[in-house]
């Protein structure tokens, strides 16, 4: 059993760019990217969106996937942030160690299903089309993304909304310290859809310009889609290899309070953010930066606020949400940011809450608003709360 | 890793959420239409949350209280469940309205309950439980890592877990489904005997209140769990069955009773038949898909029947499928199988 569990690997694909490093340049260069939808046909093109600027049968060619097989945008996302942060982590064989997959994702392969549903329905219309079917199944992009990496040890998929992936490195460390793997890539993947963009505007939580997390005046949400996955590795494994962060602290609670809106005392995520840095032993006061789940909606940020003034007193750490970049990706956005905590650790950078004006009337921080560097980041803690309130968080120490 | 299951709360084609009746007769699943058997919710659940629950919601917290009661845990340490296919009444619902209507006009609810997550946070929400609380949704193995994250939890301090494994048949789905010949054509085939493909769909809903301590009303003991994902062929399924049992230190002579995840699909079933040959030839063979239809949870119908096999001692003739009975019934093996791809080992004893 290892009783720590190092970070090795990272692999993110999202509207700032195709791979780590071209993501890590757009943090850099303040360039969020979210703009116009290109690839879905839907009534709600005026709303901004975290878009991957490349159509699903590019992301085909990207991923290296074999013509003959279904893929939804969701797999392809997801296959190829897994096979970037495999190769980041210099793994060449797979099976040198015990490994898992755990991947997460809040719709799965509905981008495809939606765009077939009235012709799978109509029995006047067959053929290959109809073996796409199977890919709206959460379980189909995870199966996908263990095929083209060889991984059979270990398949997991968690739908726990949008605080989906950050569970899914929860569970692969709980996996790790518990001795039933050595090894775990862990994230999520969720491409943009009609049934999400529509599901959200119909809670009138999307914003129609860029969002503003933290803002007085914000409101609402930009959806966006992607992956982010890393990997996890047991002392024994990661022995002699770069470790890029140790995962120190993590915790999953539930808020308890409604089936889609965030308390306002911020319960769920006061006791996520607790017992994490109970688990880790980390006072609040070391936390060096905060990668807040900041979507810009009223009730969220209000929430998680709250909560992180509970924990932090006066004295919150620099916090910022990088969803004003990427957008919200949904399940796979606890991958994303994952991975962006990493990299503020491994480079010593805060991240800059773009578009912010208004300091919240309810709270006494505001937001970090410009791209700190060469900062010594020893803690960063990341927040991922969803529908069902599914609260998380995550604690990356620098090694 | 093991856990007491001191509570059950089972809601299938059978009359199963009082237990299990060994001298009722079963509904036998031979069509793709028979559904779950529905209580009367406002005996469990508050009318007036019960009204704006989805079906599948409405069965899952029925299921889950049920299986808390018995077990007298208010508050579990952990809320686990295990579904292939989610809230699809809702989804289904939310995705025609768009359609339908041309994405106007939409209201927001069937949104909100279409997330994977709604059972385990409707649960969480009557109990106003702010414990963990996860979501599995890998096929086959969905309810497996809610019982194997429950074993986890109970390693690390968790007291009480709350474990379930739930699917839904929706109209909509289950027509796609039919189009890729999940299930058969012809119905009232006996899936013993049967030489076509496809199986009888099924549903349900099955919790578990599990515990590391054992009360008057244990069922018994899950003792080992593990999963096995697209094998090559079947020595390799013999392989896996035999390290496992290698692994849990004992031999197949000692497990009393195997049962075995025949859905009647000619494309799937052979390898039970494989296997009882070539594992467990001289031991009581079973099965369950004839009680609770194909669907990639069915497992926890499994290990609902299983438990209270055990503590009842007795298995009903219309489980067995072998001339041999069991003498005792100190472990049973429940040996599923789905489409070839997901395959799952779960081992309980009498406590």
């Amino acid at each position: 059993m290892s009783k720590r569990v190092f970070i090795t690997g990272l692999g993110a694909i999202s509207a700032i760019g195709g791979d780590v490093p071209s993501s890590l340049a757009s943090l850099l260069a303040r360039k969020t990217g979210i703009g116009t939808l290109q690839n879905i046909k839907t009534r709600l093109a005026h709303l901004p969106v975290g878009e991957v600027k490349l159509t699903t049968n590019e992301l085909k060619t990207l991923a290296g996937v074999p013509a003959n097989i279904p893929h939804s945008r969701t797999d392809l996302l997801g296959i190829i942030a897994a096979k970037e942060a495999v190769k980041n982590a210099q793994i060449t064989d797979i099976s040198e160690f015990k490994t898992g997959l755990i991947s997460a994702t809040s719709v799965g392969g509905m981008s495809t299903t939606e765009q077939n549903w009235t012709d799978y329905l109509d029995e006047s219309k067959s053929g290959d089309f109809l073996s796409e079917i199977e890919s709206h199944e959460g379980a189909y992009s995870t199966e996908k993304i263990a095929d083209s990496l060889g991984i059979k040890a270990y398949l997991n998929t968690i739908s726990t909304a949008c605080s989906s992936s950050s569970n899914a490195i929860l569970l692969g460390a709980r996996l790790i310290k518990n001795g039933l793997l050595d090894r775990v890539v862990a994230g999520g993947t969720d491409a943009l859809s009609k049934f999400t963009m529509n599901g959200f505007n119909t809670l009138m939580i999307l914003d129609e310009s860029l969002c503003k997390p933290f803002d007085d005046n914000r409101k609402g949400l930009n959806l966006g889609e992607g992956a982010g996955f890393v990997v996890l590795e047991s002392e024994k494994a990661s022995e002699g290899k770069e470790r890029l962060a140790e995962l120190v602290g993590y915790a999953n609670t539930n808020d308890a309070y409604h089936q889609t809106a965030s308390s306002p005392t911020g319960e769920g995520a006061y006791l996520a953010i607790s017992e994490t840095l109970k688990l880790a032993n980390v006072k609040p006061s070391e936390v060096s930066y905060i990668n807040a789940h900041g979507t810009g909606t009223s009730v969220n940020d209000l929430s998680e606020g709250t909560a992180i003034e509970r924990v932090f007193g006066s004295k919150v750490p620099p916090i910022s949400s990088t969803k004003v970049f990427t957008g919200h990706t949904l399940g796979a956005c606890g991958g994303i940011e994952a991975v962006f905590s990493v990299l503020a650790i491994k480079n010593g950078l805060i991240f800059p809450n773009l578009n912010f004006s208004t300091p919240m009337s309810e709270l006494a921080f505001k937001p970090n608003l410009t791209l700190l560097k060469n900062q010594s980041i020893n803690f960063v803690l990341s927040n991922s709360f969803g529908f069902g309130g599914n609260t998380t968080s995550l604690l990356f120490s620098k090694v | 890793m093991e856990a007491f299951i001191n509570g059950i709360g089972a809601i299938s084609p059978q009359d199963s959420l009082d237990g299990l009746q060994l001298d009722a007769l079963p509904v036998l699943v031979n069509s793709s239409e028979v559904k779950s058997q529905e209580p009367v919710y406002k005996n469990y659940i508050n009318p007036g949350k019960a009204r704006r629950m989805s079906r599948m919601v409405k069965m899952g917290v029925t299921a889950a209280l049920t299986a808390l009661k018995e077990s007298e845990v208010e508050i579990p340490d952990a809320i686990l469940t295990g579904t292939a296919m989610g809230c699809l009444e809702d989804t289904e619902k939310f995705l025609n309205a768009i359609i339908d209507n041309d994405e106007q006009l939409l209201t927001p609810t069937a949104f909100i309950q279409s997330t994977h997550n709604t059972l385990g946070a409707q649960i969480a929400l009557l109990l106003g439980c702010k414990n963990y609380n996860f979501t599995y949704v890998q096929r086959a193995f969905s309810f497996e890592n809610a019982v194997l994250d429950g074993l986890m939890k109970l390693e690390e301090g968790s007291e009480n877990v709350l474990v379930g494994g739930h699917d839904e048949i929706t109209k909509g789905f289950h027509k796609l489904y039919e189009r890729l010949e999940y299930w058969k054509k012809e119905e009232g085939e006996d899936i013993l005997q049967s030489k076509s493909i496809g199986s009888y769909a099924g549903e349900g809903a099955s919790f578990f209140s599990l515990s590391k301590t054992k009360e008057a009303q244990s069922y018994a003991k899950i003792v080992g769990l593990d999963m096995l994902y697209k094998p090559s062929n079947s020595s390799e399924i013999k392989a896996w069955i035999e390290a496992f049992l290698v692994a849990k230190g004992i031999d197949s002579s000692k497990i009393d009773l195997v049962l075995y995840g025949t859905s009647g699909d000619v494309r799937f079933d052979s390898v039970f038949e494989e296997m009882k040959l070539e594992v467990f030839q001289n031991q009581s063979s079973g099965y369950f898909k004839h009680l609770s239809g194909e669907y990639a949870t069915s497992a926890s119908f499994a290990m609902y029947l299983t438990a209270n096999i055990i503590k009842k001692q007795s298995v009903p003739d219309y489980v067995l499928t072998s001339e041999i009975k069991p003498s005792q019934l100190n472990r049973v093996l429940i040996f599923n199988g789905y489409r070839n791809e997901n395959y799952s080992l779960m081992l309980l004893e009498k406590c």
